[in-house]
């Protein structure tokens, strides 16, 4: 006869008592901390003038940084400073340094969610940048330092598009016909950091594309689409059945090198 | 019910009696004395497998790991000083399975500079599901369904940094990208169960990427600073070098039916570029910001779409596609920071930007014995220019407050090839265009701390973008009613952010944070007096509790809740053919995260995770009629792992966890569940 584990709601709540004993006694008798992610066991906070000492190329300039703003007038006092996001920094300065001893967001989103927690749930959909497994990291797309903190924007000399054909070259152009879309940015159609739809993209089907592209009869030198209008084309009934890219139609969604609707 | 709510008394009591006791007596001593080591040079050595019971592909985009399991090093660092102020520094990872490797060098020599020299590669992964018809279950996934792309980059830098001189840096990148994707042109074909001319015959099935890309940069810094102002002059050449191919099949399986089509784009693109900064300290109060940047892009193409039929007769929709699109981008700033006093500063600023581009393309369409050549041009000349402004205050206590408004007016011209356009003379068929954009955007924020107890934050956007187009073309032009277009296209958007931070003791925080945006489009045309295109709304609440209530514990909950729908007007105003078939987009989804961790026995952490996932929006309009494409998943990942210091210099980690994920929006074809285990040895050097 073969024996079998079997779960039930009495072996759970025993087993649930007993882990809580092993928990309790681990308490009582040892002296260690666990710490939730990015925090740093053992380290105290310092202040940023400890920071300045070596990491002056960041600090120099971090009083123009989008999150410089938040900062209060009292220093001592819940400020936005180095620490807010390196976590505690008194064991690394007292180490002149390291790469165990300090928060680095660079290598872990952690610090990041904790106040932008809704990236969290993003960045965990299936359709999102690699952060969580961190190939990809917030500080590859965001200046945290300097600045905006989303790049390209206000008066900086980079485009904003310029963040995303860094890695998506194909997309970078100049096409001979651009998708007027492109002046608005990548994220008039993706959000980077996840959806729960292919490629990032914020809608999935014909209505990502008749936000702007809105269907009307045809007429004389529109420039707009005027799918409805045309039933011959097959543009209607293409339409309700899935999307404006994914018919075989317009394709060359980010700009095409051969037609000005965007087709192949 | 009745026989366990004594047992459940029973460990409310323990928990209550520990939650008591425990904080008493771990609090004798606080020195962390069985913490378990750090180590400065270190290897960690992992396995990771996964029993999966369902669609392996679907696994492995989801999680990014490979469905094949995988060992390696997952992360090598080693650090010594050397002689004579130097030190090396290396890191690396070798990870079978999911194909993550790094290798690391980096020589730092005090008061001179570093070198710095890697290679790092990883896999994403992709499933090829395409697209599934709820009438008769057809299912179109791609063969293989397990796609993968590799991203590799090298590079090395060197730079020179000695105290009180001008900091040089030279970096060299070369990033590739190679391997297969999926693309989202899937839907059907004739064998969807589907009734009725036209909604069966849409000749589209999955497609997927081809990729073989690479990307080469250099770029030379020079930083310093003279007296009051701060300088960097950056010069860069940027190389992309793409060929690109998508493979779509129509009518898979279908006798007689079944063709591919298979699109190239070839890509070389050489960009320079010349980049200035300074900042300048006027005076204490005032902070000049200057910035100068030339770009000169130089994108010579290629590129054919043939189709080839199941009796191999190769027809193409174009062919022979060459071309060169040039951009000439000139972009300055200025800024002037003004403090006139400790808890006031205004920021004033002014971007513009030049932009000029040309491009032709020339192409036959037919067949290679009797083709009709194709041309295109464009050509683009317009100036953008970006007044900003930025407010802070920060002189009531414990609040700080800030505010942003910036513009973006563009104004230019537009020429092109008519709308379908057929052939040659360009300048017979050219088309055009007048583009102006206006663009208004605003923010205001704070950040009030009210006490220890309590920090609130707020921040409201609003955005008034319009962009316009004017055309017109020739009596000569293709088709020759078109002669004259006008479209505007309004947007307003709204958004507020609200966080707060409630720490009622030191042990517990509850963070929330509420977002709520709304989005207005309108479009005008030639035609068509100013009509409402879009309505969306999304209202996102997050909340995240950290609970630690002594050293030896931790909890960590974690919620994000998202309500979002787009809606256009095709669904409200289509012909009776459309009406009621193409609906809102919803995209609700809410995800949660779990973690508890705990020191079991001085050599033994526990931790414990789940993580959810929750999408529900199918639609029962569209099943009958197309691909139901709301998204409806639902996917759960729980992990027990324990943490083993084995000695000073080694530790071991152990999980073992079960994943469950199902996905109605493929009638359940991508479903997968089963175990996973992981093991590490971390070593200290």
């Amino acid at each position: 006869m073969i024996s079998r584990l079997r779960w039930t709601k009495t072996s759970f709540i025993f087993g649930g008592i007993a882990l809580w004993g092993l928990v309790l006694i681990g308490c009582v008798s040892v002296n260690r901390a666990v710490l939730a992610p990015a925090k740093i066991a053992g380290a105290e906070y310092v202040g940023t003038k400890d920071c300045a000492q070596c990491h002056s190329d960041q600090t120099d300039h971090f009083k123009n940084a989008t999150h410089a703003k938040l900062a209060l007038s009292d220093p001592k006092v819940g400020n936005i400073s180095c620490e807010a996001c390196h976590g505690p920094g008194s064991l690394h300065s007292k180490a002149g340094g390291g790469k165990n001893n300090i928060i680095n967001p660079k290598k872990s989103p952690e610090a990041c969610f904790t106040c932008h927690l809704d990236k969290r749930g993003e960045f965990s959909l299936p359709n999102s940048h690699p952060v969580m497994s961190g190939h990809v990291s917030c500080v590859d797309c965001h200046d945290v330092h300097t600045g905006n903190a989303i790049k390209g924007t206000g008066v900086a000399l980079e485009s904003q598009n310029e963040t995303c054909t860094n890695c998506h070259t194909a997309q970078k152009g100049p096409f001979v016909f651009e998708h007027g879309a492109m002046r608005e940015g990548c994220t008039a159609c993706h959000n980077p950091h996840g959806t729960i739809n292919q490629k990032m993209l914020i809608a999935r089907d014909a209505n990502l594309c008749l936000r702007c592209h809105l269907e009307t009869q045809a007429a004389a030198g529109q420039i707009n689409a005027n799918a409805i209008g045309k039933p011959n084309n097959h543009a209607s009934s293409r339409m309700m059945q899935g999307t404006c890219w994914s018919s075989g139609c317009h394709e060359a969604v980010h700009g095409s090198n051969a037609n000005n609707h965007l087709r192949r | 019910m009745q026989k366990t709510t004594p047992h459940l008394i029973c460990v409310a009591g323990v928990l209550t009696a520990t939650l008591v006791a425990a904080p008493q007596l771990s609090a004798a001593d606080a020195k962390n004395s069985d913490a378990f080591p750090v180590f400065d040079s270190y290897i960690k050595v992992s396995g990771q497998a996964a029993s999966i019971t369902g669609n392996g592909a679907a696994y492995q985009a989801n999680t990014g790991q490979s469905q094949q399991n995988g060992a390696g090093i997952e992360e090598f660092h080693y650090s010594k000083e050397l002689p004579k102020d130097n030190t090396l520094t290396m890191d690396g990872r070798a990870l079978s399975g999911s194909e993550d490797y790094l290798l690391r060098v980096n020589l730092a020599k005090a008061d001179l500079g570093t070198i710095d020299v890697g290679y790092s590669r990883f896999r994403t992964f992709y499933d090829g599901v395409g697209g599934f018809f709820p009438l008769n279950s057809a299912w179109h996934p791609l063969n293989p369904q397990d796609l993968f792309v590799d991203r590799g980059k090298f590079w090395a830098e060197a730079k020179f940094a000695r105290e009180d001189r001008p900091e040089f840096t030279i970096r060299y990148t070369n990033e590739t990208r190679d391997g297969q994707k999926d693309s989202t042109e899937w839907g059907d074909s004739t064998v969807t169960g589907i009734p009725g001319p036209g909604t069966t015959d849409r000749h589209v099935i999955p497609a997927y990427l081809q990729l073989n890309e690479r990307h080469q940069e250099l770029r030379g810094t020079m930083k310093h600073t003279v007296g009051n102002t701060s300088f960097q002059v950056t010069v860069l050449g940027d190389w992309v070098n793409n060929i690109d191919q998508r493979f779509a099949t129509l009518y898979p399986g279908e006798v007689g039916k079944e063709s591919n089509v298979t699109t190239t784009d070839g890509v070389d693109t050489f960009t320079m570029g010349v980049m200035g900064t300074a900042t300048t300290e006027l005076s204490p109060l005032f902070t000049l910001r200057t910035g100068l940047r030339y770009q000169d892009v130089d994108n010579n193409f290629t590129g054919d779409r043939p189709k080839v039929s199941g009796t191999g007769v190769t027809t193409y929709d174009y062919f022979d596609l060459t071309g060169e699109a040039t951009a000439r981008i000139t972009t300055g700033s200025i800024a002037l920071d003004f403090k006139p006093t400790q808890d006031f500063t205004a920021t004033f600023g002014l971007r513009g930007e030049h932009r000029k581009t040309e491009s032709t393309a020339t192409y036959n369409t037919g067949t290679p014995a009797t083709p009709t050549a194709r041309y295109e041009y464009s050509h683009i000349d317009e100036d953008a220019l970006t007044p900003e402004l930025g407010l802070r205050y920060t002189g009531i206590r414990d609040l700080a407050l800030y505010a942003s408004a910036s513009k973006r007016i563009v104004d230019g011209t537009e020429d092109h090839t008519s709308p379908y356009t057929s052939g040659a003379l360009p300048a017979t068929y050219l088309f055009s265009t007048t583009p102006t954009e206006d663009h208004a955007d605003y923010k205001v924020g704070a950040n009030w701390r009210q006490s220890s107890f309590l920090t609130l934050r707020g921040e409201v956007f609003y955005k008034d973008h319009e962009n316009k187009f004017s055309g017109s073309a020739p009596a000569s032009a293709l088709p020759p009613s078109i002669t004259s277009s006008y479209y505007l296209l309004g947007s307003q958007f709204i958004g507020t952010t609200l966080s707060a931070i409630v720490k009622p003791v030191d042990s517990l925080t509850f963070t929330t944070r509420y977002m709520h945006q709304q989005g207005d489009m309108q479009v005008t045309g030639s035609s068509l007096t100013e009509t409402d295109s879009l309505d969306s709304t999304t209202n996102s609440i997050g909340e995240t509790i950290d609970w630690a209530p002594y050293q030896q514990l931790y909890v960590q909950a974690s919620a994000n809740v998202v309500f979002n729908v787009i809606s256009t007007v095709y669904p409200h105003a289509g012909t009776a053919t459309a009406d009621g078939t193409l609906q809102n987009s919803n995209n609700n989804y809410w995800t949660g995260m779990f973690l508890v961790g705990a020191v079991l026995t001085r050599k033994d952490d526990l931790q414990l995770q789940a993580n959810y996932y929750h999408a529900y929006n199918s639609n029962s309009n569209l099943a009958d009629l197309t691909v139901p494409y709301g998204v409806s998943v639902r996917s759960l990942t729980v992990t027990v792992g324990l943490k083993h210091k084995i000695s000073d210099r080694c530790i071991a980690s152990g999980k073992v966890g079960y994943f469950d994920t199902k996905n109605d929006t493929t009638g359940g074809f991508t479903n997968y569940r089963g175990p996973l285990a992981y093991v590490s040895l971390d070593y200290s050097l």
